[in-house]
């Protein structure tokens, strides 16, 4: 059994881990850091964000009209003072990645270059042409490797959090090239492993995304919030799921359905192609129910129409989509359709946290996707989520690398870790013969969540959800592990995975049986108005003994009192 | 890494001939240096003239600008993408760069020439 | 098409046998079907142990890089059917150690990626306040094909000079290292260019180009080397001479 141990211990490779070990190193040249993560940093999810990150820069623009377009597009349930500080926070970090050299799209007097985005009232979308995930990742990750004090353990899956009362002290972790466990001791925690869209079938997510780090926290003793609100993109490739990105109506892109007709009009009037994402995927999957979708080799969709662009705007600002659409589906955008329906696309549910990324652990912290603050409330605005990534990562690792060197000393003990090697040698690999392959209780978990978890969700649907969810977790308690070896055992790690999509999956489907009403990305067809009476309230789910324990907590709100959201 | 890898795939293959065409261009100019150094001696020279103006070296010359052309279009065709050029405000393309590069080695080569033969 | 096709894979078990091996699967046959769906088809319902590494399925994070019939590619933007065999061959990356099956060791790559200080070097820092660098689209266009390396490895398995000297930087690090170098915010470039005028740096890249050719993100590492080199025989030859001659 190995040891380590660091000050700052950062669980995820991605934008918001990289962001959070770069601020905690430029502060603190001393502070010994690590960033463990399953996969190399360049592979991080981050890398398939396309259409942009949103921040003030503008002079036509204010920091009180973004925190107005997000709190509108969150349906009022983001905490208007974290939003107001995001906002804020949002032009520096933009400006710091530019300093770092990320290649942002200019405009013609070198200035950085901005596009619409959806919900978002004026131009505030800061781009590098499609690929803005992956300049701002790989920025980040070189910019990373300049700290003597940043170490990294890629291919290293955290497998638990160990905690010493009511603070967490150290994780084990799995090295897979060998298979050997290791203990990690650390003053401070990071998580920032993204979400979980892999829990569903049809998902715009890479397949690295399970999760890990909400159930890691989860059964750790720290809440997850409002699990309830999944987003669904509204434009996906059909079949692979994979993402055309918002900035292709940001363009210009239009929506048409079997007609040829712009929907919309009869849907979001006043902002069209650029409405919020909740009410676009909304709108498609009605178009889709009363007949006007068009049939393909993987159901019904609707039409993505970039043909009036032009080749300039789609070689210069869309290229991925161009290459996506070319690659994928055999169409050149320029002229044809792209087939498109909704996917599952985020989380804006995450581990509970304040606005430094505290959780409610001592020396637990998460940011990004991980986390949830909340400033998405239930439905995030487009062009946000890397911006949070940004301030938040940065915050958190801030505070957390303050709190590391504050902190006393740990002693991470040999138990916890002996513990693990145990689940994992003796129960998984060692069990001479399981029950269900992992493949077949993963595929059973997606389909169910896409059929009852889906964009439209009521009572029935939910309470069959809960009861599959049960059966597969005990399933999962047999599962089979066919692989025996301890190298490079991906079996393994798709085993962690599916229990931490099943821990997932449960908070979510509990935290939306109990809400009993409509709003962003949660729709209850059996409850199909907002009521702020009962639910202007933040769900919080806590592992209890018997399941899921659901409270609610208040919702700051300082400037913007609610109202009904019309676009 | 086996001695036989550039047989492993046709571009590997093309690599090794580019190559290897510089080896004729470098026997050629060998060839020519000695010339230069027998023209000390005339009766030296007049001695090796039978063999450079033999049917074998003259095939070898043949075979040399075969190779040669080889070498300048696999050369131009490689390196026109790498240059830069800038004109007016546009970077030239580089099919622009390969046609431009192979006039100057014609044009180039049609003066060296008329210097050597029609001495101007 | 066959409604089936055979996947031939060199497999790898340190575990179960010291020598690679191959191993056939018959996989159900879509036509729009990429290597990697049937490489996940035979980990899901045929074979679990098979290990390969994967995420984003859409040519983005590079970590899906394998050796499909002799040729290194992205296995997720390769279709089954652009093959048009009845056996497809599929075998890790070339001139890497491998660590399990399709999974190859990428120490020596990210050492590699550190060592040509893919960052921005200033010789002064402008304060946050005082807003960006102004770069005008012409100066990005400048590096915005070779900042789009997607770490694949892909170019490494295609180089012959790297498989026959492993202590050579290779394309991608090569390329990431002249994306910085002419990056107008950038103030590194001799610096950077000290550390590839080196043994194992631009010289020994004998423009052989598969690298380029290779490259799922058509970012032409080869070109960048060699406009590198013209700087980089100056600057070798600067350090020749004396102090008072160099500038």
């Amino acid at each position: 059994m190995e040891r380590f141990s660091h000050d700052l211990v950062i669980v995820g490779g991605g934008a918001a881990g990289l962001r959070a070990a770069i601020a905690a190193a430029e502060e603190s040249p001393h502070l010994d850091i690590v960033i463990i993560s399953k996969v190399y940093p360049m592979r991080s999810h981050t890398v398939s964000a396309e259409g942009g990150l949103a921040a003030v820069l503008r002079d036509y623009d204010t920091l009180d009209l973004h925190a107005f377009d997000t709190v509108k597009g969150s349906d009022f349930l983001a905490d208007q003072d974290a939003v107001e500080l995001f906002t804020r926070e949002a032009p520096k970090e933009i400006i710091q990645l530019e300093h770092w050299g990320c290649p942002w799209s200019r405009d013609p007097d070198g200035r950085i270059a901005v596009r619409a985005f959806g919900g978002m009232s004026v131009k505030r979308t800061i781009f590098a042409a499609d690929k803005v995930g992956f300049h701002l990742l790989h920025t980040l990750f070189q910019h990373s490797l300049k700290y003597d004090n940043i170490q990294r353990l890629d291919e290293w899956f955290v497998t638990s959090l160990v905690r010493e009362g009511q603070r967490v002290i150290g994780a084990t972790a799995l090295d897979l090239r060998t298979g050997t466990m290791a203990g990690l001791t650390g003053k401070a925690f990071i998580l920032t492993t993204g979400g979980a869209g892999r829990a569903f079938q049809f998902t715009t997510n890479g397949m690295i995304k399970t999760g890990d780090g909400m159930a890691m926290a989860y059964r750790a003793g720290a809440p997850l919030k409002d699990m309830e609100f999944v987003q669904f993109h509204p434009t996906a490739l059909p079949g692979t799921g994979i993402l055309i990105t918002e900035a292709s109506r940001g363009e210009g892109g239009y929506l048409r359905n079997a007609d040829g007709d712009r929907f919309l009009k009869s849907y979001v009037p006043g902002k069209m192609e650029l409405g919020p994402r909740d009410l676009l995927s909304r709108a498609i999957m009605t178009e889709i129910r009363e007949g006007r979708g068009i049939e393909g080799p993987y159901g019904p969709h609707v039409h993505l129409d970039l043909t009036h662009l032009g080749r300039k705007v789609l070689s210069e600002r869309l290229p991925m989509v161009t290459e996506l659409a070319e690659k994928y589906v055999g169409i050149n955008p320029e002229e044809e359709s792209i087939p498109v329906r909704p996917g599952v696309h985020y989380m804006m549910g995450g581990v509970h946290t304040d606005a430094t990324g505290q959780t409610s652990l001592a020396g637990l912290y998460a940011a990004g996707e991980t986390a949830c603050v909340s400033i998405n409330g239930a439905n995030r605005l487009g062009s946000n989520s890397l911006t949070e990534c940004l301030v938040f990562g940065a915050r958190a690792g801030l505070a957390a690398g303050r709190y590391a060197r504050q902190a006393s000393e740990v002693e991470l003990p040999t138990e916890a870790v002996q513990a693990e090697e145990a689940r994992l040698y003796d129960d998984l690999l060692g069990r001479e013969r399981g029950g269900r392959g992992v493949a077949e209780i993963r595929e059973e978990l997606q389909t169910t969540m896409e059929d009852h978890v889906g964009i439209s969700r009521d009572a029935a649907s939910l309470s069959e959800a809960t009861k599959v969810l049960a059966r597969l977790k005990g399933s999962f308690e047999k599962v089979e592990v066919a692989d025996k070896d301890r190298v490079f055992n991906t079996e393994l790690t798709s085993v962690l995975e599916l229990e931490s999509m099943l821990t997932v999956a449960e908070a979510i489907v509990h935290s939306a049986l109990r809400r009993t009403e409509t709003r962003g990305a949660h729709f209850r067809t059996d409850f199909p108005e907002r009521d702020d009476e009962n639910f202007l309230a933040h769900t919080v789910v806590t592992q209890g003994e018997t399941g899921p324990e659901i409270e609610y907590l208040p919702v700051t709100i300082t400037r913007w009192k609610p109202e009904a959201r019309v676009y | 890494m086996p001695s036989t890898w550039w047989l492993r795939n046709p571009r590997y293959f093309l690599y090794m001939l580019r190559e290897v065409t510089s080896i004729f261009v470098y026997l050629y100019a060998l060839a020519f240096v000695v010339q230069f150094l027998l023209l000390a001696d005339r009766g030296l020279f007049d001695a090796f003239r039978v063999l450079f103006t033999s049917s074998v070296f003259r095939a070898f010359t043949g075979v040399v600008l075969v190779m040669a052309v080889v070498h300048a279009i696999t050369w131009w065709s490689l390196n026109a993408g790498v240059f830069r050029i800038r004109l007016r405000g546009r970077t030239l393309p580089p099919a622009a760069l390969f046609a431009g590069g192979m006039l100057a080695w014609i044009v180039v080569s049609g003066l060296v020439y008329l210097l050597v033969f029609r001495g101007f | 098409m066959a409604d089936e096709i055979i996947l031939r894979v060199t497999r790898y078990r340190p575990e179960q046998s010291p020598l690679p091996f191959h191993e056939d699967f018959a996989v159900p046959f879509r036509n729009d079907m990429m290597v990697l769906d049937a490489l996940a088809y035979v980990k899901d319902h045929m074979d679990g142990s098979l290990a390969f590494r994967w995420s984003c399925r859409m040519g983005i994070c590079g970590s899906c890089g394998a050796s499909v019939e002799g040729t290194p590619r992205l296995t997720c933007s390769t279709f089954l059917h652009e093959i048009r065999k009845p056996i497809v061959r599929v075998g890790p990356l070339g001139h890497f150690p491998v660590i399990k099956d399709l999974v190859v060791d990428m120490d020596d790559f990210m050492r590699k990626l550190q060592q040509v200080m893919p960052w921005i070097i200033r010789e002064s820092e402008k304060p946050l306040e005082r807003g960006e660098y102004s770069q005008l689209p012409e100066q990005v266009e400048l590096y915005r094909q070779q900042s789009l390396c997607i770490n694949c490895m892909i170019c490494y398995a295609g180089c012959p000079v790297y498989g026959l000297e492993p202590e050579f930087i290779g394309p991608a690090a090569l390329a990431l290292a002249y994306r910085y170098n002419v990056d107008t915010r950038d103030h590194g470039s001799k610096e950077r260019l000290a550390r590839l005028i080196g043994r194992t740096g631009l010289w020994e890249c004998t423009y052989v180009g598969e690298c380029s050719v290779v490259c799922p993100k058509n970012v032409d590492p080869a070109g960048a080397i060699q406009r590198l080199k013209a700087p980089g025989a100056i600057q070798a030859i600067q350090i020749l001479l004396p102090p008072i001659l160099r500038r």
